[in-house]
């Protein structure tokens, strides 16, 4: 069954790619455009720590490794599940969600499959580039390795999850116009180290916006930090399944209104 | 194959307030109202059989394919397809259907037709020599390997409706569901969509519910009709049942040079047999198992010298079913 | 007399009303750009707080002043939207031939955009930037510049930088008739005016050989002299006259491809 799903993401995939490819020329300068677009925080930081050496006890590499992990998790989210945020619009509103109930494979896993944003990728590298710079000059291990990876798939299905139910209520509230994008500014703050905010901003970014859990608190436990609430960080993956499963249950109520009113 | 027993479906929708203060109303103290979808409807659907499902825009046709789908659930009666309950089982029934969206394609919209393809029969699993029969299979029918190769965008609405008719049939499920297919189609179109779908119901005995309102559709496919309106059945049966039970009438129209006199046409005509007077037109309307056309058409030219034109008319399948829909109100 | 005045009212009334169900309808847009703006402020200012509490001054900026900067920043930036989407709006329109209907008015197309920034620019005012002065000064503490003369000064210079703004656009439109494929360009541009009008990041904390290209570009007039005015920093005297200098080059040159261009519309046949 799940080998199933491979397989027919995987012919997406390639067809997807095929697609795109053909322009090899214009690909070259796009990915540079695209880059200077997205490199402006990354900027920001760089020119900041020129005039001071430490923010709230955090030095220029630290910081990087935090903003690092952000631009990844956010970045393969956007890459891989943007399709998402089409929900309200031509899934529910335009009845494409139709289509997707008559076929024997999950809805959800069509809406996710139909679309790659290759856009977003230059996200990820910038993210990636960012990471392996600032981890140069950390001690790293085989075991911190392992946990940069696990939390790179924890975060970026904590993006998932979050997005999941945000696109939901359009189940509810129909409407051409997602919020969506509200939320993906708040991730921005996910992209410093979130102990210099206030508790209130800490509070959200950490249980209810989780987006700190992508980025912050993996850093904190990368870094060795031992700062109040580090204990957050061994139990992101807890916070993680709680979100996966709210989503979960969410996506199928709609779904059950979607079957009892239509579009 | 599919049994709908008292299937019913309602919903509440808003009801929108006019104006300005009726908006600041709607925000504070929204009002809904139910609209009946559908009310108590039963039939069932044999094996092999072509259904034409008939009713006026907003009767309930798109409701009901929705509801056999497993898009909708009911509010209250059962649907089951094949032994299983299509909202409840929708994984299993997905394999024994498939659905055909008039106006919404079903094809990636960038890709080419056989790349979709590819992709329909991955998900249904359909082992390739099978996909590759069936393919073959179509083409024989209506040359179709041109259109294979193009991307679904650049096709114009009766290729896509094609692709589309042919895509339902990869998994050779055993009910097809068509919404509205054929409108804003051109004649050649429509004949091969009715080549396609008459041969596949010969052939491996699929069935079809068609909703429509196209009288060409009807007539060329279905065996079977069902007209609802307003959300209720008023006519379960097949065409010929319509042409015994309201009748059929003929229409036979006579022109002269001559001026046609109300007395004289009086005297001529027999009781049984409807007439009206245009000046030079002559209209007659009876019912061909009571009288006999022949005769009647030589008794006519006998009497008046100067006919130029006649015209005979067998009342359309459109006409029975608009009277269908009055003697129901 | 009384219906008089009765049917004069009731005219007016319905006029307002229907403009209001109109605004209505698009305030979700302009609450989401509200909100969109609030957030972003939030985080600017959350981030700037932090860095000041274990610094007092930096590069001349107390924690006052240095609020005060990100949020006119970001007002000015509300306004200063809508010249940049002149460059985009032509390209548009040449590629799909409307600029032909544009070109036979008896207006130059020239003149077409450059007012049409203006209309524009007062009308997103209005609706974004007045709304979001509120909001800074409820939510943020944005306070008044500390002389009358400074907030004079201070008005006077934003409008100049947003004629500098529009100068910019105009420019860079003006090149889209030699090189129809401009959208790197714009990217381009886009990024260094975000980088070297002060948007960013005040100019004062730029390494010393990157303030120096700042210096030489027109962006800084944008932004960053209009927020040293209100704050009464630097040579008033100088920044205004920097102005100037970029509102004459900028119109000059753009007036001139302008000019060049309609030549060859001429011969291209449009």
């Amino acid at each position: 069954m799940i080998k199933k799903y491979f397989e027919i993401y995987f012919l997406f995939l390639s067809q997807y790619l095929k697609r795109r490819m053909s322009f090899s020329k214009d690909f070259i300068l796009t990915f540079f455009m695209d880059i200077i677009g997205k490199i402006s925080t990354l900027l920001f930081i760089t020119i900041l720590f020129n005039n001071i050496p430490i923010l709230g006890g955090w030095t220029l590499n630290e910081t990087l490794v935090v903003y690092g992990l952000a631009l990844m998790c956010r970045g393969t989210y956007l890459t891989f599940f943007s399709r998402l945020e089409d929900l309200g619009s031509d899934f529910i509103l335009d009845g494409e969600l139709d289509r997707l109930l008559v076929r024997p494979i999950s809805p959800l896993f069509s809406i996710i499959a139909e679309k790659v944003n290759e856009d977003s990728i230059t996200e990820v590298l910038i993210g990636l580039g960012a990471l392996i710079y600032a981890l140069a000059h950390v001690k790293i291990t085989a075991i911190k390795v392992f946990f940069i990876i696990f939390s790179l798939i924890n975060g970026v299905l904590i993006y998932f999850a979050f997005f999941l139910i945000i696109n939901c209520i359009s189940f509810w509230y129909n409407s051409r116009f997602s919020i969506m994008w509200t939320f993906m500014e708040l991730s921005d703050f996910s992209q410093y180290p979130i102990s210099i905010f206030t508790s209130p901003i800490k509070f959200i970014l950490t249980w209810i916006v989780p987006f700190s859990l992508a980025s912050y608190y993996p850093a904190v436990y990368i870094l060795g930090k031992g700062i109040e609430n580090h204990w957050i960080s061994y139990v992101t993956p807890v916070i993680t399944i709680v979100f996966l499963l709210l989503a979960y249950i969410i996506w199928h109520k709609g779904l059950k209104k979607y079957e009892s009113v239509g579009n | 194959m599919i049994e709908v027993k008292n299937l019913t479906k309602s919903y509440n929708v808003y009801d929108r307030r006019e104006g300005l203060r009726g908006s600041i109303k709607d925000l504070f103290n929204p009002r809904y109202k139910t609209i009946e979808a559908l009310k108590d409807v039963s039939f069932n659907v044999n094996a092999g059989e072509i259904l034409g499902y008939i009713g006026t825009n907003g009767a309930g046709k798109s409701t009901t394919i929705k509801l056999l789908s497993g898009i909708l659930t009911p509010t209250s009666g059962e649907v089951k397809i094949n032994g299983l309950v299509p909202s409840k089982e929708r994984r299993r029934n997905a394999y024994n259907i498939s659905v055909v969206f008039g106006q919404r394609t079903q094809l990636s919209w960038d890709l080419a037709v056989h790349e979709s393809y590819e992709l329909i029969k991955n998900i249904y699993d359909v082992p390739q020599d099978k996909f590759n029969e069936k393919l073959s299979w179509i083409n024989k029918m209506i040359d179709f390997n041109p259109l294979m190769h193009s991307p679904v965008r650049k096709l114009s609405l009766g290729q896509r409706t094609l692709c589309d008719i042919v895509a339902s049939f990869i998994h050779s499920p055993k009910v097809i569901f068509l919404d509205e297919p054929t409108i804003g189609l051109d004649i050649f179109v429509k004949e091969q969509v009715h080549t396609l779908m008459k041969k596949a119901n010969q052939e491996f005995g699929t069935t079809f519910v068609i909703t429509t309102h196209d009288m060409n559709d009807i007539e060329k496919l279905c065996n079977r009709i069902i007209l609802i309106n307003k959300g209720e059945l008023i006519f379960n049966g097949s065409k010929n049942d319509i042409n015994e039970l309201y009748g059929s009438e003929c229409m036979v129209s006579f022109e002269s040079e001559d001026i046609f006199l109300h007395n004289y046409v009086q005297s001529v005509i027999p009781n049984n047999v409807k007439w009206k007077i245009d000046s030079h037109k002559l209209e007659l309307n009876f019912n061909p198992n009571e009288v006999n056309i022949k005769s009647l058409i030589e008794k006519v030219i006998g009497s008046f010298n100067s006919i130029t034109d006649i015209n005979v008319e067998k009342t359309s399948l459109e006409y029975l079913i608009k009277k269908i829909y009055e003697i129901k109100k | 007399m009384v219906n008089k005045i009765n049917r004069y009212l009731k005219k007016r009334i319905n006029i307002a009303k229907v403009s209001f169900q109109e605004i209505l309808a698009f305030r979700i847009d302009i609450v989401s750009i509200l909100i969109s703006t609030f957030i972003v402020t939030l985080l600017s200012y959350s981030l700037w707080t932090a860095i000041y509490k274990t610094n007092s001054s930096l590069n001349g900026f107390d924690l006052k002043a240095i609020i005060n900067y990100i949020l006119i920043a970001s007002l000015l930036n509300s306004t200063l939207n809508t010249p940049r989407r002149v460059p985009l709006n032509v390209s548009r329109e040449i590629r799909t031939g409307q600029i032909a209907t544009k070109l036979i008015k008896p207006v130059s197309y020239y003149e077409l955009n450059f007012w049409y920034c203006f209309g524009r620019g007062i009308y997103f005012f209005i609706i974004i930037t007045i709304p979001l002065t509120i909001i800074s000064c409820i939510f943020f503490g944005l306070t008044l510049p500390n002389t009358f003369t400074d907030g004079v000064l201070f008005v006077l210079s934003a409008l100049m930088g947003f004629v500098i703004e529009v100068g910019l656009s105009l420019v860079l439109s003006g090149f889209i008739f030699k090189t129809i494929n401009m959208d790197g360009v714009f990217k381009v541009n886009a990024f260094f005016s975000y980088l070297f009008s002060g948007r960013l990041i005040p100019l004062a904390f730029f390494p010393k050989w990157l303030k120096s290209v700042a210096d030489f570009l027109p962006y800084r007039c944008t932004v960053s002299i209009p927020i040293e005015i209100y704050l009464g920093k630097g040579n008033i005297f100088m920044m205004i006259s920097i102005q100037c200098v970029w509102i004459i080059i900028l119109l000059l040159v753009s007036n001139m491809l302008f000019r060049n261009a309609y030549k060859r519309m001429e011969v291209m046949g449009g």
